[in-house]
């Protein structure tokens, strides 16, 4: 039974309600999920009668599905995923009748025979008339025609619902539900002018349709924030790192003025007009577009234990900027990749690096490594490990620090490792506390010079 | 590139029903490229068949002329690379907003045609194999991609099981469906005219590596050494006439996260389709339209590269980007598809080194063994005092020696590191012939260890031998005793020797550990 369902433009205030006009509204989240809120104009008839629904998400969490009308109680939604193929036609036909047709190889003579299809394992067994014969077992081709399609195979999978209906006519019914394959990130292009200390920051938020169902004329929004999902759906969690805001080296406390409304622990983007999101579509529209923000460059070289290097090791360049409305900025940032572009010497913006950010407030300081510096190098030389106690070592290090280019550079140094009770003895520059585990000084190497630091740190082991 | 004429299903592919005039730019008309080195490339392994297909990355810069008209349009950019990262693109130059950027991958194949006929009206066409005549018949398509099934006048059946030829075809092409994967962007223009557009974006599948040879001068103390950009275009997209440049340094990366596109063949069974016990295989049917397993548009093959291109003497030029080093090709090269080229970066005729041989000593050595040939280390120094004073990407030196007039290869060897100015590094040069050294541990008590290495030079010439003690993490480390005073290298302690031609030294030392 097909009942003809239509779609047309409408707007929806949010899942919850009922729907008002028909139309199609999309809630995209992070973790590769989306409510799909669908509401369409169906003719019901009076009584008890089943409604299969079309054009639905092919990756549809069929128990999420709620279908609500006015006058209509539902009896049972089902969600067939059997699907039709030659051989699933061949299974359902056992002890029924089907026409056998033979074309004879000799002279194309064509004979139509009826069957009744005895079982089809590995294989199809048929009675003819009184005989048992297998069926193409003799080389010739040989068409079966079936009667007709059994009621639950389908070319796709279908969802149908029964419903009972108080009176006849035509309404109104929404039809909301999960599905997977769709998904959005952020990406952001960055152009980083380091002389001037500034950068231009652009957001794009990227939606992926990978359904298998493209979504016409869909009020968009998309969530940013953690949502719990079911970790034996398809639905992925946030693939950012265990702990802590990737990219991000202070969060912020301001409140968001940028694109997005807060709802609850998560945001909200509402894309300004009416979308289609095409099957595998990547469609990407603008959200932010910030021009001038401050930001540097800092230069970074870590160590996480005390020991000799054959060779220098470049340090890592990070560029640092606040999401904070002082800093030019001034919004929150859902989580994506950052790609940070430079100009050469002729002017030409380059790309130079790209790292992943996660959620982070309006306020965040953020520093986003875009890669090593091929010209800032440190080779840490394990001069002594002197043991002066039980468990209790003093560290004599000296780190070259080298700079080719032809500007004077500030390297963060951070030697790590440390660990109870550390007292440093000596140190060639002063620095400072990290954290427990962490000493850290700034060292300024001029342009084409080199740097000597050298450091004796007593600890525990 | 060759300008491909749009083909009359793209008159379907306006998806949005608010009406906007599709534009085509066919191709660009100008292309610049940038290539970043994706991990340690090594350019032997370009031409090899197979490999990963989302390595490499460059960044490819077009520009596009184009004539919109005033409102909303959809403006298609053909002839994208076919590695293109579709998040990143970039589209400049447009006088009003974009409202979305797309990029579709939805392939018109013969897979997808079926999928989106499900439920319409095709035609059967079917040919007689007696008489050669062809009868059409209307078909509702039942199912198709998992196995095509079609109604026939109220009777359900698979298609080509009879042995006769059987074909479906089809109205029209259905709407939504590209022939290949294509960026678009729908803009909100407000007045009509003709717009330069820059279209940038990044894409995988080209890489470079560098490529240095060291030829060792008859001096013995110099050494000449060329470096080679290798580039390798491993896509199916060539870049012809572009300027081109190579970055140098190590980017910070995300994992690509290329859309997967595939295109799918018809699906066409009977089942079964052979005998069930030991007859003879159902002849094949004869090839039909749907038949034809469709073409891996968007991911070719990998297949070997069909050319190496090596050009002329001329330089890249080296610049700053950022705080990595830009080299720009001398003039705007053709970088075709799966193809690699060799351009030629660097030219020191004299580079000034010493050979030291080297030889390692750790406490978990045998206590004795045979003696062992000494390594022979080059050491160099990046600076114009030493003949050299330039960048050195991280790449593989060739090393040669003149031997009698002739070339000689004396080994491989790879540069780990990016190398910048003023900067000492060193190059393998194997192993040694005429120097060996032979080892012993003679005490151990724990605590303290001795040993005693004996170093011969059958050489007719002086060297200069290098011992070197590697202490490892073991605390409280000391050189107790010595025959001779020791230096340090990187941290470990190194005994110099210059022995003298045809002698033997010997070197005694003890290491000492603290107890806690």
């Amino acid at each position: 039974m097909k009942t003809t369902l239509f779609i047309a433009a409408m707007a929806l205030a949010g899942a919850a309600q009922a729907a008002e006009k028909p139309g199609l509204s999309v809630t995209i989240y992070n973790a590769n999920l989306a409510l799909v809120d669908d509401a369409r104009r169906i003719d019901v008839a009076k009584g008890r009668q089943r409604l299969e629904l079309k054009d639905v998400s092919a990756a549809i969490r069929p128990e999420t599905v709620t279908l609500t009308g006015e006058g209509l109680s539902i009896v049972e939604q089902n969600f067939d995923f059997d699907l039709l193929t030659p051989q699933k036609m061949m299974e359902k036909a056992v002890g029924q009748q089907v026409q056998i047709v033979r074309t004879n190889p000799g002279n194309g003579a064509q004979t139509t025979e009826t069957a009744t299809v005895l079982s089809a394992n590995e294989g199809v067994i048929l009675k003819i008339g009184d005989r048992i014969e297998v069926l193409r077992d003799d080389g010739v081709p040989t068409r079966v025609i079936f009667g007709g399609v059994p009621m639950n195979l389908r070319a796709s999978p279908t969802l149908s619902v029964t419903v009972d209906s108080a009176h006849a006519g035509e309404r109104l019914v929404d039809l909301s539900y999960l599905t997977t394959g769709l998904a959005w990130k952020a990406d952001y292009v960055a152009l980083f002018d380091e002389a001037a200390g500034k950068l231009d920051l652009q957001g794009w938020i990227t939606l992926t349709n990978t359904s298998g169902t493209g979504f016409t004329d869909a009020d968009t929004q998309l969530v940013a924030g953690q949502v719990a999902v079911d970790g034996d759906s398809e639905a992925q969690p946030d693939d950012a790192p265990p702990r802590g805001i990737a990219g991000v080296r202070m969060a912020g406390a301001e409140a968001n003025t940028g694109p997005g409304q807060a709802l609850g622990e998560v945001y909200i983007y509402s894309l300004p007009e009416r979308t289609t999101i095409a099957q595998n579509q990547t469609k990407q529209v603008s959200f932010l577009d910030a021009k001038s923000v401050a930001a540097h460059k800092v230069y970074q070289w870590t160590s996480g234990g005390f020991q000799s290097q054959d060779n220098p090791s470049s340090a890592a360049v990070a560029v640092d900027f606040s999401s904070g409305a002082s800093g030019g900025l001034g919004s929150g940032l859902p989580a994506g990749t950052i790609r940070i572009y430079q100009r050469d010497t002729k002017g030409e913006a380059k790309f130079v690096g790209e790292n992943a950010i996660g959620h982070t407030p309006q306020g965040s300081e953020l520093a986003v490594k875009i890669g090593d510096a091929f010209d800032v190098t440190v080779q840490p030389t394990l001069v002594s490990n002197q043991v002066i106690g039980k468990q209790r070592s003093r560290y004599a290090m000296t780190y070259l620090l080298r700079n080719a280019k032809t500007t004077p550079v500030t390297v963060e140094l951070r030697q790590g490792g440390l660990w109870r009770q550390t007292s440093v003895i000596t140190e060639s520059l002063s620095g400072r506390v990290i954290d427990a585990y962490t000493r850290g000084w700034s060292v300024k190497i001029p342009a084409g010079g080199q740097v000597t630091l050298s450091a004796q740190l007593e600890t525990w082991w | 590139m060759s300008p491909r004429a749009p083909v009359s299903v793209l008159l379907f592919l306006a998806a949005t029903p608010a009406l906007a005039d599709t534009v085509v730019s066919a191709k660009p008309e100008a292309v610049a490229v940038v290539i970043y080195r994706d991990g340690p490339a090594r350019a032997f392994d370009f031409a090899k068949p197979g490999g990963q297909d989302t390595r490499g990355l460059a960044l490819i810069v077009e520009t596009r002329t184009v004539d919109l008209p005033a409102g909303r349009s959809r403006i298609r950019f053909e002839a994208v690379a076919d590695g293109i990262i579709p998040q990143s693109a970039a589209v400049e130059g447009l006088p009003g907003r974009i409202a979305e950027r797309n990029f579709d991958y939805d392939l018109l194949s013969p897979g997808s045609l079926l999928a989106h006929s499900v439920g319409q009206t095709v035609r059967l066409v079917r040919t007689d194999a007696k008489t050669g005549r062809e009868h059409q018949q209307a078909a509702t398509l039942v199912s198709g991609p998992d196995g095509v099934m079609l109604n026939v006048g109220g009777h359900v059946e698979a298609l080509n099981c009879g042995g006769e030829t059987a074909r479906l075809v089809f109205d029209h092409a259905p709407a939504g469906l590209s022939d290949r994967p294509t960026l678009s962007v729908l803009a909100d223009t407000p007045k009509a005219g003709r717009f330069k557009l820059r279209v940038s974006y990044l894409t995988v599948r080209l890489n470079w590596a560098a490529d240095y040879i060291a030829r060792i001068n008859p001096d013995g103390r110099t050494l000449a050494l060329t470096g080679w950009l290798t580039l390798a275009n491993r896509g199916a997209t060539g870049f012809a006439d572009a300027p081109t440049e190579v970055v140098a340094g190590h980017l910070a990366r995300q994992p690509v996260d290329l859309p997967n596109i595939e295109a799918k063949p018809a699906p066409t069974e009977c089942w079964p389709d052979e005998t069930t016990h030991g007859g003879w295989p159902v002849p094949p049917p004869p090839p039909t339209l749907l038949n034809v397993p469709a073409p891996a548009m968007a991911v070719p093959a990998p297949m070997m590269m069909r050319s190496l291109v090596v050009t002329a003497q001329k330089r890249a030029i080296q610049s700053q980007l950022g705080d990595y080093k830009l080299y720009t090709l001398a003039e705007p090269a053709t970088v075709a598809a799966r193809q690699t080229k060799q351009v030629l970066f660097l030219s020191q005729p004299a580079v000034r080194f010493d050979t030291v041989y080297t030889h390692a000593v750790t406490e978990y050595d045998p206590a004795s063994g045979p003696p062992e040939p000494a390594a022979v280390t080059l050491r160099l120094e990046n600076n114009t005092g030493h003949g050299l004073g330039q960048p050195l990407p991280a790449g593989n030196i060739s090393l040669r020696r003149r031997h009698a007039g002739r070339e000689q290869f004396a080994g491989e060897h790879p540069l780990t590191r990016d190398v910048p100015v003023n900067e000492p590094f060193e190059i393998d040069g194997g192993a040694a012939s005429d120097v060996s050294i032979t080892q012993r541990k003679t005490s151990d008590t724990g605590q303290r260890q001795a040993f005693e290495l004996v170093a011969a030079n059958a050489k007719s010439t002086a060297v200069n031998v290098e011992i070197r003690h590697q202490r490892g993490y073991r605390a409280g480390f000391k050189v107790a005793t010595e025959s001779m005073a020791h230096g340090l290298k990187a941290g470990d302690p190194v005994w110099r020797l210059a022995i003298p031609a045809g002698e033997s030294w010997v070197l005694n030392y003890t290491v000492a550990f603290t107890k806690p």
